[in-house]
């Protein structure tokens, strides 16, 4: 028998828990990655994508509904037995330190490439791997608490970005449906890399208070807050550009802001990067952790010194890291592409096995 | 590194402590004499232990005192002119003093002795009396000077604890309120009351603070920030878990919000938890006006909060790298400025708040008319010279100035000091990084924030975790009868404290 885990976040938590990993790097070039291969139809792609990920909601509520009081790292154990589902697990740990690591990197290169030219990149993986080491050694709690916060910020970011309407000229989305629906779907995987982050709910299920069906309801809210947002946004940009300025601007909503001026301040683009920087800071935090947590399913003891021995080791990798564009393009795309095994592959496959064996939380392990 | 961790748990084994006071059973002797003696070695022959013979019954009384803590005309009236005239009788009633202990035990009688008592040994008796005469020695019910209000209550707590329960048993006219003695520091036996409304405090809470009270094992409490070192949650933290008031009002309120409060012997202020970061921001003055003003208050306290932490870092970061955010206007202006100043921006804003640290340091230990010559000459001297021999520009000086006026605003202290010492780090980040230094730094805070908690209770309530009805009272303050809640953040027992009270108006209606 599993003991019983206090529920320890509110549905309010859970919410922005997952809402703050969802919206992290991929948020500044996400309109100019879409746009690319679905044009002027980016939005419906994000409409279209939302939709997908409410289904690998679905298939992951699925799976956490059998196995309750279980996370991930526990569920792959009782399931798969102790060894095959060690190595899942395992497989689960290190693609979640890789995103740490990726997502390390791209925000790097956008504060470089944005701000500071010449200062060396592990000046900014150092301060990252503090800030997250720092509440990493906290609880869940400490972590959902500091998340709901720092929210206050995409209310910002939402208000910037609204300035934009001023200049806009919403003829650039018409005809709409131009680009095709097989480009349309192309772009809503575009879309899907930029909401990765939902597959917290994985870990987070058995914390969160109350029944299954307000969990899903908590999880379905925030699929629906960070795909109106995307659209949102995607939007905004679409109809701010013309569809050729659009194919030379990698950060297009940065480009959006550094056009306006007013009376008080000039250059929002700098405000809202330096926001942008926390809701990157989330997702690291979020992916460091689940790091952490799976490193702990293999051990009985828990200590800090594993955690400062992962962050100096992720700290070393990333200072290794060589500084090629191309080379960073292939590991993101490596990772990305390989992601879906993780939040529908490996779901799916436990959810099979676990409903052929008629394995539940509570039986005996096998 | 587990070697190390037994290691220290070794160190920490008891020592017998060489002042505790002496436990075992000290009989009185029949001999007068011989007790007198032994009173007068334990006491190593001090210069103040007075005694004078009396007779009574026809047996011959030795009285023993402490001339240096004792009120000589209480000990007249209520101890020696009795005896005198009665001559005869049961020596307890003789006595005029509410407070008459007999006991058998010397040690017992020198502790009495020591707290302001005399005692009455007789000749051929084993029983001693303890008799309180103590000399209340102590200033007026004054108004604070570091926490003044305009309207509302003006008293203040003073040095001595009976007083200061006295100020707040009065406030809260309740049985439900309880003060539990301690007796902490072995040398200075120093009298601590922990006062606490029963039916409101969170009773975790409550065994909690008694339990790191009794942990305390030291010589010496001097004051009440001792005690705060000895029982705070993060010691290493540089925010106040405790907050510090000597103001029985404020003390009222939060005790009725279901906090504790600890009150020491010798120091007028009292130590009050647990406590959130918007505590430090609530002044009485917020309740005693109207409520927009009382909200538009505490907003501008925030804002100070803000601007005395963040300002000077975010001026430099405009200076050194971002001098494209501000208009272009104002650019040539603060270029202009700039112009002839060799030093970097974070160098002049160091050099500036130093100097204002040593004035500010300087007026408070001097007395209020030498302290006018400092405000003359550092301020207006220091401040006009400073630019004209270029070594600060202009708006530096206007910033730091802003700065140091913000953080004056705070009602608390201790608070102010917190957020002029985390505006150096801040400025530093602000020197290397820019805007991205400031918020990485801020988001350091706001973690430290989210973590940190004051006896269990999360510091950072209403807003981590997040409490739309906390809010009411924080950076604004709602009409008193929209608060029908108390706060969460200290756990009460009961919620509810505030019902339907403008009924009336409902009633008035009706009746037209």
């Amino acid at each position: 028998m599993t003991k019983k885990r206090n529920k320890t976040i509110t549905k309010l938590q859970a919410f922005f828990l997952i809402v703050q990993t969802q919206i992290g790097v991929g948020v500044l070039s996400l309109p100019f990655d879409v746009h690319k291969v679905a044009q002027k139809d980016g939005w419906i792609s994000a409409f279209i994508a939302g939709i997908g990920v409410q289904l690998s909601i679905f298939l992951i509520w699925f799976l956490n509904k059998r196995f309750p009081s279980l996370h991930i790292f526990e569920i792959n154990q009782k399931v798969l037995g102790k060894w095959v589902g060690s190595v899942t697990s395992l497989f689960y740990l290190v693609y979640y330190f890789g995103i740490f690591l990726l997502i390390n990197l791209l925000a790097t290169r956008i504060i470089k490439t944005w701000a500071f030219p010449h200062t060396p990149s592990w000046v900014f993986y150092l301060i990252f791997t503090f800030l997250i080491t720092y509440i990493c050694i906290e609880t869940l709690r400490v972590i959902a608490r500091f998340y709901v916060f720092v929210s206050l910020f995409i209310v910002l970011l939402i208000a910037i970005s609204l300035t934009a309407y001023s200049l806009v000229d919403f003829r650039y989305i018409f005809p709409i449906g131009e680009a095709g629906i097989s480009n349309i779907l192309k772009g809503s995987k575009q879309v899907l890399l930029s909401m990765l982050g939902f597959e917290f709910l994985l870990f987070l299920y058995p914390f969160i208070e109350g029944d299954e069906k307000s969990i899903l309801k908590t999880a379905t809210l925030a699929n629906v807050f960070v795909t109106v947002l995307y659209v949102f946004l995607i939007f905004t940009t679409l109809i701010f550009f013309t569809p050729t300025e659009l194919n030379i601007v990698p950060e297009p909503l940065l480009y959006m802001l550094k056009s306006f001026h007013f009376r008080v301040l000039e250059r929002y683009d700098l405000l809202f990067l330096s926001i942008w920087i926390v809701s990157v800071l989330t997702s690291l935090i979020t992916y460091f952790y689940l790091t952490v947590k799976g490193m702990e399913s293999f051990r009985k003891k828990r200590s800090n010194i594993p955690i400062y021995m992962l962050s100096i080791l992720g700290y070393i990798i990333l200072t290794f890291f060589p500084e090629d564009p191309f080379k960073l393009q292939r590991f993101s795309s490596f990772l990305t592409n390989l992601s879906y095994l993780f939040f529908c592959g490996f779901p799916l496959l436990l959810l099979i096995v676990s409903l052929l064996s008629k394995r539940k939380e509570g039986e005996g392990q096998a | 590194m587990r070697k190390l961790l037994k290691r220290k748990s070794k160190k920490t084994t008891k020592s017998r402590p060489y002042f505790s006071h002496p436990e075992n059973h000290e009989p009185v002797s029949t001999n007068m004499e011989e007790n007198k003696r032994f009173v007068e070695e334990q006491l190593f022959h001090t210069s103040d232990l007075f005694h004078k013979e009396l007779t009574f019954n026809g047996k011959k009384i030795l009285l023993l005192y402490l001339r240096t803590l004792v009120d000589q005309e209480k000990l007249q009236n209520f101890v020696i002119r009795p005896i005198n005239r009665t001559k005869a009788g049961e020596l307890s009633e003789t006595i005029n003093s509410s407070e008459v202990i007999n006991t058998s035990d010397l040690n017992e009688a020198i502790v009495g002795l020591m707290k302001g008592h005399c005692i009455l040994i007789s000749e051929n008796s084993e029983t001693i009396y303890i008799v309180s005469v103590i000399a209340n020695k102590y200033r007026n019910i004054d108004q604070p000077v570091s926490e003044q209000i305009i309207r509302g209550s003006h008293e203040g707590f003073i040095e001595s604890m009976l007083v200061n329960l006295y100020l707040i048993r009065k406030r809260v006219e309740n049985r439900n309120l309880t003060i539990k003695y301690f007796t902490l520091g072995k040398a200075t036996q120093t009298k601590v009351a922990l006062v606490y409304v029963n039916n409101l405090a969170n009773p975790e809470i409550i065994k909690e603070v008694e339990k790191r009270l009794n942990a305390i094992d030291t010589d010496s409490i001097q004051s009440p920030g001792f005690i705060e070192e000895y029982i705070e949650d993060s010691p290493y933290s540089p925010f106040p878990q405790l907050l510090n008031t000597e103001r029985p009002d404020r003390t009222g309120g939060h005790l009725l919000e279901g906090r504790f409060a600890i009150v020491m012997e010798g120091s007028p202020t009292v130590l009050i938890a647990p406590i959130t970061l918007f505590a430090f921001y609530q002044s009485p003055d917020d309740y005693n006006s109207r409520w927009y003003i009382g909200s538009f208050f505490r907003t501008v306290r925030l804002a100070s909060f803000l601007i005395s932490m963040g300002l000077p870092a975010i001026y430099i970061s405009i200076v050194s790298f971002h001098f494209e955010v501000i208009p272009i206007d104002l650019i040539f202006q603060i270029k202009n400025s700039l112009e002839n100043v060799p030093f970097p921006p974070l160098f002049e804003a160091i050099m500036m708040v130093i100097i204002l640290e040593l004035l500010r340091e300087a007026s408070i230990r001097l007395p209020p008319s030498i302290a006018q010559t400092i405000g003359v000459v550092g301020g207006l001297v220091i401040g006009t010279a400073v630019v004209e021999a270029s070594l600060v520009s202009n708006t530096m000086i206007i910033v730091i100035a802003l700065t140091a006026i913000s953080s004056f605003v705070v009602p608390s202290n201790e608070m102010s000091t917190t957020i002029r010492l985390l505006s150096f780090p801040l400025m530093i980040g602000a020197a290397t990084l820019g805007f991205f230094g400031i918020i990485f730094f801020l988001t350091l805070i706001l973690m430290h924030l989210c973590k940190l908690k004051s006896f269990g209770t999360p510091y950072f309530a209403p807003f981590a975790p997040f409490n739309p009805e906390g809010i009411k009272d924080t950076f604004i303050r709602l009409p008193i009868w929209k608060m029908n809640k108390r706060p969460l953040d200290s756990r009460p027992q009961h919620l509810n404290r505030e019902r339907f009270s403008r009924k009336w108006k409902k009633n008035d209606k009706e009746t037209e």
